[in-house]
């Protein structure tokens, strides 16, 4: 079954690198500020069959590594680096096309402010459930199992902790300091971010791609919270079988939308939108890691993909990348 | 409304802020009670220092254009003019006559210059 996953993630991964290149604002190709005409030209056309020659051929001999070997770390990092050198190729060929981005920055005073979906009580929520859950528990702790699943594969639960109250409390914790997480993300999106297109059809696109992304952001915060739920209230196997395919189905539903809608709702106006994404090409490594000490912004639209990422040259992407990189340590070492 | 700024300019962006709103102001595209973006979001949009947006707006609140609430937020309020002590033509000359030499060091001609003061001229005896 993990092999089958393996061979799924594999190719769903690469279908959407193919279309990559499709859903980026038209103004960027391969993270560089290019004229939008230049995606239909002989010499984009080039850029782009290679690029996706050699993501699917990483893809090929990863597969093929994998069936040879059943190392699945060994063939992902053979796969990352056949991708990431096919993405650098396609933005060292893609920097010869490169245009001076639009100084001129238009800022819409009158647009509508934008708000958290639900508003606070809609954040708060999932916090106030999973103190109630750790109270009502750690007060019920002698009605519980001696053991408790943690984490769950297909066949079932797989790791298992005695029960007690730290562990309870330390269960809990966790999976708040992950919807904490997912909440910060989504305040980086909304609050940390900046808006590119000014006015028009075009904001209003982006307004409604930033609020999908932010539902989806809520509805991830809210799933994660039933794990530890279903643990303690001794859920059958079942219902996480049931989660898993409920959070699956939600997340392609949404990641199938931002894909329509193209980064930044793009592919939702026709218009042409302002030339770049107000970020400077030469604060880019590859097209990938924005570095600007100079912006105050945390987050930035990517310029290969969908979505945000991180300002390094920001303090705070620092402490959020820490913040993520101690969870898991952290989570083993609390539920050992 | 829309505030254009462009940092490529050679003019500072502070400055760039508080002259385009302060027409916004004074033309009554901005009207009293509107709101202005908080600190924070106009310097994100922008890519400035938070401190850029903030300096602008407390010099527009020192004229008296602005309420600036103590979370960042800035509020138009309604302004009386200043009373002058007296015309001071010679000075309105020099300043007109300073800003008419720096657009044409950045390239504009004397006549788009010519053509643009007296369309302004119109609209000033038409207020």
């Amino acid at each position: 079954m993990s092999a089958a996953l393996f061979y799924i993630s594999l190719l769903a991964i690469s279908a959407l690198l193919h279309l990559m290149p499709r859903i980026t604002r038209p103004d960027l190709y391969f993270g560089v500020t290019v004229d939008p005409a230049l995606r239909i030209s002989a010499s984009a056309r080039r850029i782009l069959q290679r690029y996706r020659f050699g993501v699917w051929c990483s893809t090929l001999a990863a597969v093929a590594l994998q069936m040879a070997l059943q190392r699945p770390a060994v063939s992902a990092v053979l796969y990352a680096v056949g991708i990431g050198g096919a993405q650098l190729a396609a933005h060292h060929s893609t920097l010869a096309h490169a245009i001076p981005r639009a100084t001129a920055i238009e800022i819409d005073l009158s647009a509508p402010p934008e708000h958290f979906p639900g508003g606070f009580a809609a954040a708060a929520l999932p916090f106030v459930l999973l103190l109630v859950l750790g109270t009502w528990s750690v007060s019920h702790v002698d009605r519980l199992p001696g053991r408790l699943p943690v984490h769950w594969s297909f066949a079932g639960p797989d790791h298992w902790v005695t029960t007690s109250p730290r562990l309870i409390v330390m269960l809990v914790l966790l999976h708040a300091i992950s919807c904490l997480v997912l909440m910060a993300a989504a305040w980086g999106v909304l609050h940390g971010s900046r808006r590119i297109c000014a006015s028009g059809p075009a904001a209003a696109a982006e307004r409604r791609f930033r609020r999908r992304t932010l539902l989806m952001l809520l509805t991830v915060a809210y799933f994660s919270i039933l794990p530890p739920a279903l643990a303690l209230l001794q859920a059958p196997v079942i219902a996480m079988r049931l989660w898993s395919a409920a959070l699956a189905i939600m997340l392609l539903g949404f990641i199938v939308t931002l894909l329509r809608a193209g980064q930044g709702g793009a592919r939702l106006f026709a218009s042409r939108p302002p030339v770049g994404d107000r970020t400077a090409d030469d604060r880019w490594l590859g097209g990938f890691i924005y570095i600007n000490r100079a912006d105050p912004a945390l987050l930035v639209e990517k310029r290969m993909g969908i979505g945000w990422t991180l300002n390094f040259g920001n303090p705070w992407s620092w402490l959020l990348i820490a913040m993520l990189v101690a969870m898991v340590p952290t989570g083993h070492y609390l539920l050992r | 409304m829309i505030l254009r700024i462009d940092p490529g300019s050679s003019a500072p962006v502070y400055r760039q802020i508080v002259d385009g709103l302060r027409v916004a102001l004074v033309n009554g595209d901005l009207a009293p009670g509107d709101s202005l973006p908080a600190v924070r979001r106009l310097a994100l949009d922008i890519g400035v220092h938070f401190n850029t947006v903030a300096s602008a707006y407390r010099e527009l609140a020192r004229e008296g254009w602005l309420h600036i609430s103590a979370r960042g937020g800035a509020q138009v309020q309604r302004r009386s003019l200043p009373i002058a002590a007296k015309p001071e033509s010679a000075t309105h000359r020099r300043r007109i006559e300073e800003l008419l030499a720096h657009l044409q060091a950045n390239g504009a001609t004397p006549s788009s210059l010519a053509r643009e003061l007296r369309r302004m001229a119109k609209a000033l005896e038409a207020s």
